[in-house]
């Protein structure tokens, strides 16, 4: 794959600006950077492209290949992706989809900025037009004309051929979406020449990153030009696009996007319950919790500006019918989605007590204070757990009618007696016993088999009697908010936060917690830093910190180091 | 939802007054319980095949060739007519479609002119039993059933003695009768639901005055994850008045039964477009599993129930083998209430129906500004409730309902 590289110098701009005093200063500690990558677009990201170019009634046919997880997110996986022949067969179809419906008779008067002289032949003028408008946006900088002459040469070819130019036009632009220039997310380094000797990503790559950390997207036309001007190589000119972007609603999408990625949404693609002991499960509950937790989340992070740690433990939420007939609750909204806020007493609150996540890591038939431990400490504190061993003996924790085990914790204390196990199931269990108030399909309960459930217990040195305690508990972990820094960056930068950005990320959690850990101004203070485009150079760049966490007498491998 | 945070707001002040009086007025532990109804079906009592000493009604095939004879086709004739039964209508399969359609005068539709044909003859219930209501206070009338549970006698249901020998009206509980499922399924997915809600409840085993609403509510039921009405979800009522029934009635013994009143429920409009009741009552036992579980008995249009299943003619007549002019005879045969005043035909029948309800929250929106909202269950400390007279703790609970629904 020959991937075009570019450079775009504009040091006379940032030399301006910052002489004029109109940039901030980065007070936070240098950082070596990391390395460029080439990310796959995932699913969600080719979607909202093609709404945000084409319109949203334009339908994205067919399948895509699965992404990959790694270091906790997608957004690093996708940096290790590729597109196997099956898959590029996927993303023909889906292109060529997508490519005949944009030039029908529907659209074209909408998004073809011309009209052929004849529409049954050529007209290489109207086609460079919409080409070098469409790539643009699709390749997020402007073609180059080697580009743009070849998608025109094939767009004529294909209409003389044809005898329709419109058909010659869907030819060329599907050709375009199966481009690795589309369907990658390529970044491309420059010599920074404010740092001599070091490299941060070119405006173009620079805008990329920005758009798909804030939006979830290309970036648009607006940030596409002040890329163009070199705006985003000044302090003020990247702040200024910054700002204007979080104060979007489309933020919104780009927090949706994040947090789906970091809480593992794409599990409940293969996630079912079983139905004789669930019956309230199905697809659209897997559908509308995830719905619920990610509206939980932008009302209270984004609308509200609220505080990070407090997805642990608001009240406020939002409810449909469908939801409502598993939570237990009225709701009045006939259709769609309604705020509920939960009494000080329920034992639901925070996004841990949600069917999404309560859900999604549970067994088909039966909770898991296991799983549901090990996602809380993997997915909130950036703790590798490691797998279990390969001879573990499980039939006693399967056994969920076992007359001397009435409950988890009963079967899971027996369980741990196993000394191959107790070290890990010591970090897990606790936590996820703390949720066993609620079965793998979210519902609650007070008994197992009739005895009754037991919550209280203990998290990293934090005691708590019931669920209400462990939220608390949960909330003021200095972990929490750590590990959520971590991730917010390496989201953004697609690789895992390197060794040499340790003291970078540490500096920017006491920003985050003096600034009562509000998580736009940590995506302001990350889009507007030096450390997010800055490019490591060969023989810098350092791996991923492995170090460890005294946790409760139980060293952690942790993923960031602190 | 901005129509109803304003209505919301509007009735928040009276809301709450009606709360502060109805707190300290009503017995404290007073609950008002919702249900959305998950079956009903023609009630039947499956004795076995000794309720129908003259047999079971024979199937479609056997009463076509009947009456392929009757009209005059030879034997070879009538057998080759229905050599590919069922056939299709208009088909060369389908030519015996349109003889049975007219099989009365051959030129009426005979199953909307039933008369055309001398009556076949039904095959009617001749057991003992039934379930139902004693609907006329007579015990010992020749066609009183005597309760197969309690040994009430002076039951009356004639519905069931006319329907109870054709085949797709029987099976052996806790099965469904194949024609009153195949009615249920099409109800259920067709119509908006149908609401129960139970207020005044002091003791879910003895109560002595409860209100027993039902109403057809504004949305479908929805289905959970094996097909069944899915339970706990909310249902909005429809302000169309002719939908509301209030009853009053007790409990007893965990029994709840009501006082006889018309009960009018709107249904599906292609199927069964409503049911009138006369004279009817509920009774329904609070089962442990928060369901309700009974009947529904009362008098009705005997004709109405005929063209429920004629209206389809031999689309239903063949597959469900209820042959249509001898039901026409036999319900009217049968009728036993509501004389006509010219001809002493009785324009009624008594009937039982099959009544299972499960729990769910009940909205009302149309009543003064005021919001109701009915729990399926008795409401758990979490779980929020409100209920206009429920005491002081359904006060503060009411006052978190209201508050959660105005919140945005």
């Amino acid at each position: 794959m020959a991937m075009t590289r570019r450079i775009t110098k504009i040091f006379g701009v940032t030399a301006l600006l910052v002489l004029g005093g109109c940039g901030a200063k980065d007070d936070a500690p240098a950082t070596k950077g990391g390395p460029v990558s080439l990310r796959r677009l995932t699913e969600p990201e080719y979607r909202q492209i093609v709404a945000d170019v084409f319109g949203t009634t334009i339908k994205v046919p067919g399948r895509f290949e699965p992404d990959i997880r790694e270091n906790g997110l997608i957004a690093v996986g996708t940096a290790r992706e590729s597109v196997a022949g099956a898959g590029f067969e996927q993303y023909d179809l889906t292109a060529r989809g997508i490519a005949d419906q944009v030039v029908d008779e529907t659209h074209r008067t909408s998004l073809i900025p011309c009209k052929p002289a004849l529409a049954s032949a050529r007209d290489d003028s109207c086609a460079a037009q919409f080409l070098s408008r469409a790539g643009r946006l699709l390749y997020r900088r402007p073609m180059t004309e080697g580009e743009l002459s070849t998608q025109v040469k094939d767009a004529g070819d294909s209409a003389d051929k044809l005898g329709d130019f419109y058909a010659g036009l869907s030819n060329s632009l599907a050709g375009m979406l199966v481009s690795p220039q589309f369907l990658f997310r390529e970044e491309v380094a420059e010599a920074d020449p404010d740092a001599v000797g070091q490299k941060r990503l070119d405006a173009y790559s620079k805008a990329e990153r920005l758009s798909f950390f804030l939006w979830d997207s290309a970036p648009d036309t607006a940030l596409l030009d002040a890329a163009q001007k070199g705006e985003l190589e000044s302090d003020s000119g990247l702040r200024r696009q910054v700002d204007r972007m979080i104060a979007s609603p489309r933020l919104s999408a780009g927090v949706r996007a994040f947090f789906s990625d970091m809480l593992g949404f794409d599990g409940f693609a293969a996630l079912a319950k079983d139905p004789q002991i669930y019956p309230k499960y199905n697809s659209e509950v897997s559908a509308d919790a995830q719905e619920q937790t990610l509206r939980t989340l932008t009302d209270l992070l984004v609308t509200h500006d609220g505080d990070y740690r407090d997805i642990f433990t608001t009240r406020k939420t939002f409810l449909n019918r469908l939801l409502g007939s598993i939570y237990g609750v009225p709701v009045a909204a006939r259709t769609g989605w309604e705020p509920h806020e939960y009494p000080p007493n329920d034992p639901r609150a925070g996004i841990l007590m949600q069917i999404s996540f309560l859900s999604l890591h549970s067994h088909p038939g039966r909770s898991s204070p296991t799983i549901r431990g090990k996602a809380l400490r993997e997915i909130f504190l950036c703790q590798k757990v490691p797998d279990p061993p390969g001879n573990v003996n499980f039939n006693l924790v399967n056994d969920t009618k076992n007359p001397a085990f009435h409950t988890a914790r009963s079967r899971l204390t027996a369980h741990i007696t196993q000394d191959s196990c107790a070290g890990c199931h010591r970090i897990m269990d606790p936590v996820g016993l703390a949720m066993e108030n609620f079965d793998s399909a979210g519902g609650f309960r007070t008994t197992e088999n009739d005895a009754p459930i037991i919550t209280s217990g203990e998290i990293d040195g934090a005691t708590f009697d019931d669920a209400s305690g462990f939220v608390r508990a949960v909330h003021d972990l200095p972990a929490a908010p750590l590990c959520f820094v971590n991730r917010l960056y390496s989201y953004g930068a697609g690789r895992p936060a390197a060794k040499g950005e340790a003291e970078w990320l540490n500096f920017q959690e006491k920003q985050f917690a003096s600034t009562g850990y509000k998580v736009p101004e940590l995506m302001r203070r990350i889009a507007t830093s030096k450390a997010f485009y800055r490019v490591s150079t060969p023989g810098t760049e350092a791996g991923q910190p492995n170090t460890k966490l005294s946790l409760a007498g139980t060293a952690i491998p942790t993923e960031t180091g602190k | 939802m901005t129509w109803l945070r304003n209505t919301l707001r509007l009735g928040v002040a009276s809301a709450l007054a009606a709360l502060i009086v109805g707190a300290f007025a009503n017995n404290a532990s007073a609950e008002t319980r919702g249900y959305v109804v998950s079956w009903f079906g023609v009630s039947t009592y499956f004795g076995g095949d000794s309720d129908c000493p003259d047999g079971l009604n024979p199937m479609s095939t056997e009463f076509y060739h009947r009456e392929l004879i009757k009209l005059g086709y030879s034997e070879a004739d009538a057998t080759r007519l229905l050599k590919d039964f069922p056939g299709n209508p208009g088909m060369p399969d389908g030519e015996y479609i349109k003889i049975m359609m007219t099989r009365g005068d051959k030129k009426h539709n005979v199953y909307a002119f039933p008369e055309t044909e001398v009556d076949p003859g039904l095959r009617e219930i001749k057991g003992k039993f039934a379930y139902g209501f004693n609907l006329d206070g007579k015990v010992d009338s020749p066609i009183s059933f005597i309760d197969p549970d309690t040994g009430e006698k002076g039951v009356k249901n004639q519905l069931y003695r006319t329907l109870g020998c054709v085949r797709s009206f029987r099976a052996p509980p806790p099965a469904h009768p194949t024609l009153a499922q195949a009615q249920w399924d099409v109800l259920r997915d067709q119509m908006p639901a149908w609401v129960i809600e139970i207020s005044g409840i002091t003791d879910s085993q003895n109560s002595d005055n409860v209100q027993v609403e039902i109403h057809r509510a504004t949305d479908h039921v929805t289905r959970d994850a094996n097909g069944n009405v899915r339970p706990d979800m909310s249902f909005t009522t429809d302000p169309d008045p002719r939908s509301h029934n209030v009853l009053h009635g007790h409990i007893k013994d965990g029994v709840l039964v009501t006082d006889e009143a018309d009960i009018h429920l709107l249904a599906d409009p292609f199927l069964q477009p409503e049911y009138r009741f006369t004279h009817a009552r509920l009774k329904l036992r609070l089962e442990p599993d928060g369901s309700l579980k009974g009947i529904l008995g009362g008098y009705h249009d005997w004709y109405a129930l005929y063209w429920s299943y004629a209206s389809s003619g031999w689309v239903e007549e063949h597959s469900t083998s209820l042959d249509m002019p001898a039901l026409w005879y036999a319900l009217r045969r049968n009728a036993d209430a509501d004389p006509d005043p010219k001809t002493g035909q009785n324009k009624s029948i008594s009937t039982a129906y099959e009544v299972e309800a499960i729990p769910a929250f009940i909205i009302h929106t149309e009543e003064k500004n005021d919001k109701k909202v009915s729990d399926a269950r008795k409401a758990p400390a979490t779980r929020l409730q409100a209920n206009m007279g429920g005491g002081l703790i359904g006060l503060l609970k009411s006052l978190a309902v209201l508050r959660s629904l105005a919140w945005q």
